[in-house]
């Protein structure tokens, strides 16, 4: 039943082609019905496995995350909705604070080493030239005239060829993404005549 | 009214001609596989090779980070991959840090043939981790303090293989299969940079060109390159599934785009220079 569902309703996604109709906004309308269930379902199963299940085993200290969560919904009352900025600083303060974990190290440093220690061959120094063009594009403290004009200006083609290869890449995605269901449509296809 | 010329024909060409030539242009190579040649690039290489050197029982992990959207692509890779891990003595684990991730590698499970491999012994699926970057980082932390039943259900403790998985300094090899460029990131941040943890990103073709600066910086061990990529591995294992059937039709599906590109700037050029031969 279940790769018949995911083919019809792919054919009527893709009837949208020919023209928007009320089978493609069917099928359109289902996907965002059925995502929005699933993510509800997710979210009270976390809730169940992450802190209610701890809780009634009898570790207590996840009352703390389970009151800050719900100090979340206090944003609908008016008196109350101050609470509600509580869980959003731990959130965002702790997320922060991972993040710049292996930031320094990994984003910043550990790039530029790379770019530095590289093996002298022809495609590192068009990397590191083109690393160099680009920043003298994004500085705008100095005017973009005379040489730091021409690197500006190399650095601009040098974005240019990254969006050219970003372009070709998603190209490339996409194409494989309709593959792929048509490979599902064919698999189904041979399945229901017995052929596979 | 003046009449069209050509370049103001080839520039308003109605989409769905293309739509039907792409759809022809797709179906031919799936009904009649061309063979194309697919070269194998040096990335595919080194995670096959190694793969085929990693020590019995060393614990592989497999990071379904993808979607239903990017499964087209994630899939191929994620079978390809698992296909081969369950050919040797290994370990294998499969989770997920976003929500579709858990049923997708499920199905990638049950779809890749598993040998004399036994669930919960030699495999695991765990299931959803939530919490984004903060589970992650807490995954490479302490794996059992995370997580306390599989996707099944079954409590870790219940699981023989979980013995062998306590933090990321168990890891062997860490897979992520997704489509998003910041998951990626993510395990730079959390795995690499405090464990050292060899991290190989599946990622889909759009993605690529983001992730390769952390593979050229030696943070990533390697990238498996959208479907081409798992073509490549296929072939690599001597088991060509769909990898190998995208390839063909993604390698005429493109050259298609080429053309259409090519059609689309000569239109534009053309009406231009018509433009300026008017204004004389």
């Amino acid at each position: 039943m279940g790769p018949l569902v995911a083919v019809v309703l792919t054919l009527l996604i893709y009837s949208f082609l020919y023209k928007e109709n009320k089978l493609y906004r069917f099928a359109e309308y289902s996907f965002v019905g059925v995502s929005a269930g699933y993510w509800l379902m997710v979210a009270i199963d976390n809730l169940r496995s992450v802190a209610l299940g701890p809780i009634l085993r009898g570790n207590y200290s996840y009352v703390i995350p389970l009151v800050l969560g719900v100090a979340v919904f206090a944003r609908l009352s008016k008196g109350y909705s101050w609470l509600a900025r509580w869980p959003v600083a731990i959130v965002v303060g702790t997320g922060t604070a991972l993040a710049l974990r292996g930031f320094v190290d990994a984003m910043f440093i550990g790039q530029i080493r790379a770019t530095i220690a590289a093996p002298m061959d022809y495609n590192n120094i068009l990397i590191a030239v083109m690393t160099v063009c680009t920043l003298f594009f994004f500085m705008f403290t100095i005017e973009h005239k005379g040489p730091v004009g021409i690197l500006a200006k190399a650095g601009r083609y040098s974005l240019m060829f990254y969006f050219g290869v970003l372009f070709g890449n998603h190209i490339m995605t996409r194409m494989a993404l309709l593959t792929s269901r048509f490979i599902e449509i064919q698999n189904f296809i041979l399945k229901a005549l017995g052929l596979s | 009214m003046a009449k069209e010329d050509m370049w103001g024909k080839l520039g308003r060409i109605d989409p769905r001609i293309l739509y039907v030539l792409l759809v022809i242009i797709l179906i031919i190579p799936l009904i009649a596989p061309i063979g194309l040649p697919i070269p194998i690039t040096s990335e595919t290489r080194k995670i096959y090779d190694a793969v085929e050197k990693l020590p019995p029982g060393s614990v592989v992990v497999c990071a379904m980070d993808t979607s239903g959207a990017a499964w087209g692509e994630n899939g191929p890779q994620a079978k390809a991959i698992l296909r081969h891990l369950f050919q040797k003595p290994l370990k294998i684990v499969v989770v997920s840090f976003e929500a579709d991730g858990p049923m997708l590698g499920q199905r990638a499970l049950l779809e890749v043939p598993k040998g004399e491999k036994k669930y919960g012994v030699d495999y695991v699926n765990l299931g959803f981790v939530a919490g984004g970057e903060t589970g992650r980082a807490a995954f490479g932390r302490d794996v059992q303090k995370l997580i306390s039943k599989d996707f099944l259900g079954n409590p870790l403790e219940k699981l023989p293989i979980m013995e062998k998985v306590r933090n990321a300094e168990d890891f062997a090899l860490f897979f992520t299969f997704t489509s998003l460029i910041s998951a990626v990131e993510m395990y730079v941040r959390q795995l690499y940079a405090p464990y050292k943890t060899k991290v190989v990103a599946g990622i889909i073709g759009l993605g690529v060109p983001a992730v390769v600066p952390y593979y050229n910086a030696g943070q990533l061990f390697s990238i498996l390159s959208g479907s081409l990529g798992a073509g490549e591995y296929e072939l690599l294992s001597k088991m060509p599934g769909e990898g190998v059937r995208l390839s063909d039709a993604l390698s005429l599906s493109t050259l298609l785009v080429v053309v259409l590109i090519v059609v689309g700037n000569a239109a534009f050029f053309g009406d231009k220079l018509r433009g300026k031969e008017e204004k004389r």
